[in-house]
């Protein structure tokens, strides 16, 4: 009898530590998601931005203008054998 | 049992012990009538007025192209509603709420007050957090925030037909978007909470389901060369005041696309000017009559009954054919009276290619063209996608055999084209087209549609068509040998007028590279051009040369024509000579 009756305390005090870490846990989760969501969003701006700089027509500007880059005709290349 | 002798009224007594007991019995029948029968009906009762599920939004996949640059990213935005009841009582709010909204503040008091009943209203959606937070800052009373998810496109305008985009609930609505909605859409999952009478969140309980976000999507496309496909078809629509045009690239070994470009086109970022003849994805949904640059395929037919042989020759002369009461018409002059296959194919004579087809008739023709794809359905199940038209007849007559013979009386999409010729360039092999990045382990399963030694022959000839002197110079690419045929197809007029529009062409060209091993084909469509002249040969053959000339750089291919070091030491003396670089 005086065993069941410890049981019942130890379970009685089991659900409610084991609710207290469930909440616990789960606020500890929103805080990783938020973290999440906010690197996502960064990573999207991030993206943005890259492919902005990163256009082919101003790389294409940048190499012919600024660098004096040309693509090499027919006559100007040279086979490496490997 | 008390003893009740000494009681002055004993029954009096008794009487308040059976109420007491009674009343006990009540109570004791209420706590168990509530607690075990009524038990979950009134749980129920009580969730239903405080517990929530919540949706967490799940992320929709990237797309991205097949060396896994983003062509369309998901990022997190805070969409504002209002409870327009709530907000009736704190009308002196709303000018601050307007300006932080950057709406018009009567537009909004109009708004809010129109439809003072409504518990749900959005605000405005598609904030960034940051904006968002401002706002929910104010802590104006009725005024929330949810968050969302909004495409953005890192490619704009270059990828937009291919990539389509999504609506503002995050669904797909064109393109790949709508086409594997199912795969980049996630699951949205759910948590469970407590909210109070206001909405306001009292607890969080737990999550009943986790938000599966959905998955990448890795398509065919290089985007590089998306780019320079662009670029030059824009170019070349602006030289020759053409209305509207498409650009494939295509990977003959395994199938994939590689490329496919329209213009016009639009800015998914913004469609805020979108019209929807912007929208169109010419490639896949506009058909035409491919006109000359099917006459490889009838001619492929002809090499595969094994009775001609390209130098067999045709008499041409004198240009014109009659047929009943049609004319078959060569648009330019031929060489000579007498020419042989190659030479119909480098003439581009509709006379002797309709003798041809007379000879083997309109169903080998037919056979082929179907087997090669075209007019048939190409499987991508890409939203939109037309079929085409391949007409076939119980009887062959001379005018439908020479009709089809020359690209007319069929209406084909440029990406059934390109199709087609990949069988062509790929040696007989046609590769299933597909929009998706390929698996390198998995074999392609291609399928034979025509003998290893006809494709190869063609090849040659197609290569003649380009480097003949009389042939299409303007597609030639420097360093590397390529085979094409152009063509120039008068367009079907519209508004119910029967036959062909006057002056109205589409300009065509298709072609593979590099001779020594073919590995890219090619088709350029350009609509009604307006400037310089109509000739595929003239408007479209260039646009190929150039980005073919880009494609086998940037995919690395080897140089199968470079001239010998002798000639270039004599270029380069001459350029030294002129004092600059070529």
């Amino acid at each position: 009898m005086l065993l069941l009756f410890v049981a019942v305390l130890v379970s009685a005090v089991g659900v409610s530590y084991s609710a207290h870490w469930n909440r616990q846990l789960l606020n500890t989760l929103y805080g990783e998601l938020s973290v999440r969501d906010k690197a996502q969003a960064e990573w999207g701006r991030l993206i943005l931005e890259q492919s902005t700089w990163t256009a082919h027509s101003r790389i294409e500007t940048l190499a012919s203008e600024q660098l004096k880059m040309h693509i090499p005709g027919a006559a100007e290349v040279r086979m490496v054998a490997p | 049992m008390i003893k009740l002798e000494g009681a002055l009224y004993p029954w009096r007594f008794r009487v308040v012990l059976a109420l007491l007991a009674l009343l006990v019995g009540a109570i004791a029948c209420q706590i168990v009538y509530l607690q075990v029968i009524d038990h979950d009906f009134l749980k129920g009762q009580g969730d239903a007025r405080s517990l929530r599920h919540i949706q967490i939004p799940a992320h929709r996949g990237l797309i991205t192209d097949r060396n896994g640059e983003p062509l369309a990213v998901s990022t997190p935005v805070t969409t504002l509603w209002a409870n327009a009841k709530e907000m009736q009582a704190v009308k002196d709010r709303w000018p601050e709420l307007a300006r932080a909204l950057g709406q018009d503040p009567k537009v909004l008091t109009a708004r809010l007050e129109q439809q003072a009943n409504k518990e749900f209203i959005y605000l405005v959606r598609g904030l960034t957090p940051e904006q968002g937070q401002i706002v929910l800052d104010l802590k104006v009373p009725g005024v929330y925030g949810i968050e969302e998810f909004r495409r953005f496109y890192p490619a704009g305008e270059v990828t937009a037909h291919m990539v389509g985009f999504t609506d503002i609930d995050d669904k797909g609505r064109e393109g790949v978007e709508l086409a594997y909605d199912e795969w980049l859409a996630g699951v949205p999952g759910k948590r469970q909470v407590i909210k109070d009478r206001r909405g306001r969140l009292i607890k969080d309980i737990q999550v009943t389901k986790n938000a599966k976000a959905g998955k990448t999507l890795a398509l065919s496309i290089d985007l590089r060369l998306q780019y320079l496909a662009n670029r030059e078809l824009r170019n070349a629509l602006v030289e020759n005041g053409a209305k509207a045009g498409s650009l494939v690239i295509m990977d003959v070994k395994t199938g994939e696309i590689l490329a496919m470009v329209n213009q016009p086109t639009y800015n998914p970022n913004n469609r805020r000017n979108l019209q929807p003849a912007m929208m169109r994805n010419r490639a896949m949904i506009d058909v035409f009559e491919p006109g000359s640059t099917v006459k490889p395929i009838s001619m492929s037919a002809a090499l595969e009954t094994g009775r001609w042989k390209p130098t067999d020759k045709v008499e041409v002369y004198p240009g014109t054919l009659q047929i009943g009461k049609y004319t078959i018409r060569d648009v330019s002059r031929t060489e000579g009276p007498v020419l042989d296959l190659t030479g119909i194919l480098i003439n581009s004579s509709n006379v002797g290619m309709s003798k041809v087809a007379f000879d083997i008739g309109g169903e080998a023709i037919f056979r082929q063209m179907a087997k090669m794809g075209l007019g048939q359905d190409t499987g991508l199940g890409f939203p939109g996608e037309r079929v085409g038209n391949l007409p076939n007849y119980r009887e062959w007559r001379k005018a439908e055999t020479a009709t089809l013979s020359y690209g007319y009386g069929v209406s084909v999409t440029a990406i059934q084209l390109v199709h087609a010729f990949s069988a062509l360039a790929n040696n007989g092999k046609l590769a299933p087209l597909t929009l998706l990045k390929g698996d390198k382990d998995k074999p392609v399963q291609a399928v034979q549609v025509m003998p290893e030694q006809v494709a190869k022959t063609l090849q040659g000839m197609l290569q003649e068509v380009i480097e003949n002197p009389r042939g299409v110079w303007r597609a030639k690419v420097p360093a590397y040998h390529v085979g094409g045929k152009s063509g120039t197809a008068r367009k079907t007029s519209s508004g119910g007028v029967k036959g062909y529009a006057v002056n109205s062409y589409r300009s065509l060209f298709a072609g593979f590279g590099p001779m020594s091993d073919p590995r890219y084909a090619i088709v350029v469509v350009i609509d009604e051009p307006s400037k310089a002249g109509y000739f595929g040969g003239l408007v479209s053959a260039p646009v190929f040369s150039k980005v073919m000339s880009g494609t086998l750089r940037l995919m690395n291919v080897s140089p199968d024509n470079l001239p010998t070091a002798a000639e270039q030491q004599a270029a380069a003396t001459a350029a030294a000579a002129k004092g600059g670089r070529g």
